[in-house]
């Protein structure tokens, strides 16, 4: 389960997400799209969802943090 | 690809002072010491705008002696507000206490100035809070969800040049043993580089992560800690120790022991402290309990009264609106998390975690004095690194006070003077786990070293199993350690983390095995008795002559000169 999700179709490349996390678990695929590289990194702070000016970003909790 | 550079050719930064830690202690020294002409670099592992402990808010900021509080009072509170973790008397410099509440107004016009979101609303006063610990309104209750933004744009502004995704490997001496710089590596080109100072602050907060992390599963997610996870490896730590500054408290400023489950922090925020309502602990029976110590906690577990929760559904709704509000400011994204799990934050019973460890906390640190300089020159601490100092806002006021020596210390410092055999040994290390085909990742090694520290410290502390861990250890790095592996620049990060993480733990096993007492949250069984005689006695680690050496000191008196001024 990705626990962060971008949704591509919305995403501007802007780089927001992946110039400000904290823990730089995002990294930038082939097609200069953001994703989540290190999920086990992730510890849900919210600084990319927080500053995604098109809201494509969503963060789910996975079952193990239940 | 990157590639392992030859120390020679390296980039080399020039400047007079070198904040190592871009939080808010970093950005407020910076930002100091540049209005006032020092050119100054901030080095920092993540991004200067979202880092540090405030990257995803905060909601106060402390502490302002007001209210017929004097200074003297204040020291009080600074040094009894941490009994909870190392038991009676004093466990640190009550003279780094007097000069945080002696300068804090004078700071505050700093924050102000600089724009800094003080003010509760425009044109309003501040939002005094009371203080939990010391119930007196001291605190300033603040919107700091995007203070970083703001603290880092002034960096800028101001001329500072901030080295962002560049960590700190180590920090750099000349002959005489004085601070003269560090070397760094940046965590996404894979680029080492020396940056020269005359000067260096070091405010990479503490350790934690050499426990496990705050999750009910510690498998995966690795980095769930309450603190800020990327400043907390014990970079800062790691680093001033091998200089040969004392490292405090490595045994007993590990338990605070109210970690939350269910991913929200409503009853830490500013109205736990506000205007005396305060969160309930209670038993699994609901029957309201105070706030729990970790021997009490003990109890209601042989009792078979636990799980223990906190709530706030007794606030009344304007108590929970502005709790809201306080959440919004610090944890924003824990609101959403909370509705995703579909309870209602504002009744909803959160479940203390365990009785654990989770790292250290602001009773632990480097030792210094009220300028917060250490005892090696050259080397300064700020926020949560410096011996005493643990939370928001103080981190603002040491960095402000350090930024404010600069000028003067830096117009009469040495040059500094780079020993390029050394930087190359640095390079060495940093960059072995290239080359490394089979060996292991530095974050299964991370995963071990917490398993060791979980077991063979753990809550309950005794001389067989602190032996056991350090055997372990021991083993461990013979076997393991020459063999980290990497293929990317932040693997190699992990992998500089880990063996910061890992040598903390030692000097964590040794502090142990020293303190033959029970005091506070920290348990001995093989010694259940509190030794009145280390009242007031900070165990100091330190590396001399090359030789790990740890005593039990006997902490500062506060200066006859604050004594009487301080009234």
């Amino acid at each position: 389960m990705k626990v962060v999700k971008i949704e591509n179709e919305k995403c501007i490349k802007c780089m927001k997400c992946y110039d400000n996390c904290p823990e730089d678990v995002l990294a930038v695929n082939e097609e200069g799209y953001p994703y989540l590289k290190y999920e086990g990194e992730c510890w849900f702070c919210g600084i990319c969802w927080m500053n995604c000016p098109k809201r494509c970003i969503d963060i789910k909790l996975p079952a193990s943090l239940w | 690809m990157i590639t392992k550079p030859n120390a020679q050719d390296v980039k080399v930064y020039e400047c007079d002072f070198l904040v190592v830690g871009g939080g808010d202690a970093g950005c407020s020294a910076a930002i100091k010491a540049a209005e006032e002409g020092v050119k100054t670099i901030i080095l920092e592992k993540a991004k200067t705008d979202r880092s540090g402990h405030s990257g995803m808010g905060m909601d106060h900021v402390m502490d302002f002696p007001r209210e017929g509080v004097s200074n003297l009072d204040y020291v009080k509170f600074f040094m009894g507000r941490h009994e909870l973790l190392g038991g009676p008397g004093a466990l640190m410099n009550p003279n780094v206490g007097y000069i945080l509440g002696a300068k804090s107004w004078w700071a505050l016009d700093h924050m102000n100035r600089w724009g800094y979101p003080m003010r509760w609303e425009d044109n309003d006063d501040y939002h005094w809070v009371r203080n939990g610990w010391f119930g007196k309104k001291i605190m300033i209750g603040v919107h700091w969800l995007d203070v970083k933004p703001v603290m880092a744009k002034k960096c800028r502004e101001v001329g500072v040049q901030v080295l962002d995704r560049t960590m700190m490997v180590d920090l750099l001496t000349d002959k005489n043993g004085k601070v003269c710089g560090a070397t760094a590596f940046n965590v996404r080109t894979g680029e080492f580089s020396i940056v020269k100072a005359k000067a260096v602050m070091v405010s990479t907060c503490n350790l934690a992560r050499n426990y496990t992390s705050e999750t009910p599963m510690h498998w995966k997610y690795k980095m769930r800690f309450h603190g800020h996870p990327g400043s907390i490896s014990g970079d800062g730590f790691n680093a001033c120790y091998k200089v040969g500054a004392g490292l405090c408290n490595m045994d007993i400023a590990t338990n605070w022991n109210y970690r939350i489950r269910d991913d929200i922090t409503i009853p830490f925020g500013s109205i736990d402290h506000g205007d005396g309502i305060r969160g309930q602990w209670m038993n699994a029976k609901g029957e309201p309990i105070p706030f729990p110590t970790a021997k009490m906690y003990d109890e209601i577990e042989k009792a078979g009264l636990d799980p223990i929760y906190c709530t706030i559904e007794h606030f009344n709704d304007e108590y929970q609106r502005r709790n809201e509000v306080c959440i919004s400011d610090e944890r924003f994204v824990s609101l959403y998390l909370g509705a995703q799990r579909g309870f209602n934050p504002k009744t909803h019973r959160y479940e203390l975690m365990e009785n654990r460890r989770f790292g250290f906390y602001g009773l632990s640190g480097v030792f210094t004095d009220e300028n917060f300089k250490t005892d090696v020159e050259g080397l300064f601490c700020g926020g949560d690194t410096v011996l005493g100092l643990g939370g928001c806002g103080s981190a603002c006021i040491s960095g402000i006070i350090v930024g404010d020596q600069m000028k003067e210390y830096c117009a009469t410092a040495a040059e500094p003077e780079v020993d390029y055999a050394h930087v190359q040994d640095v390079i060495d290390e940093v960059y072995a786990p290239l080359f490394e085909e089979d060996g292991t990742e530095p974050m299964e090694m991370e995963s071990s070293i917490r398993y060791i520290n979980d077991r063979y410290v753990g809550m309950h502390i005794s001389e067989g199993k602190l032996k056991e861990g350090l055997k372990r250890l021991g083993s461990l790095k013979k076997h393991f350690m020459p063999h980290l592996m990497a293929k990317t620049p932040h693997d190699l990060m992990r992998c500089i983390e880990v063996r910061n993480i890992f040598d903390g733990s030692v000097l964590h096993f040794n502090a142990c095995m020293e303190r033959k007492e029970s005091r506070g949250n920290f348990l001995r069984n093989d010694y259940p008795e509190r030794n009145p005689e280390n009242d007031n006695h900070i165990s100091i680690c330190r590396l001399v002559d090359g030789k790990d050496t740890i005593e039990l000191m006997r902490a500062p008196e506060l200066k006859p000169e604050y004594l009487e001024e301080g009234k």
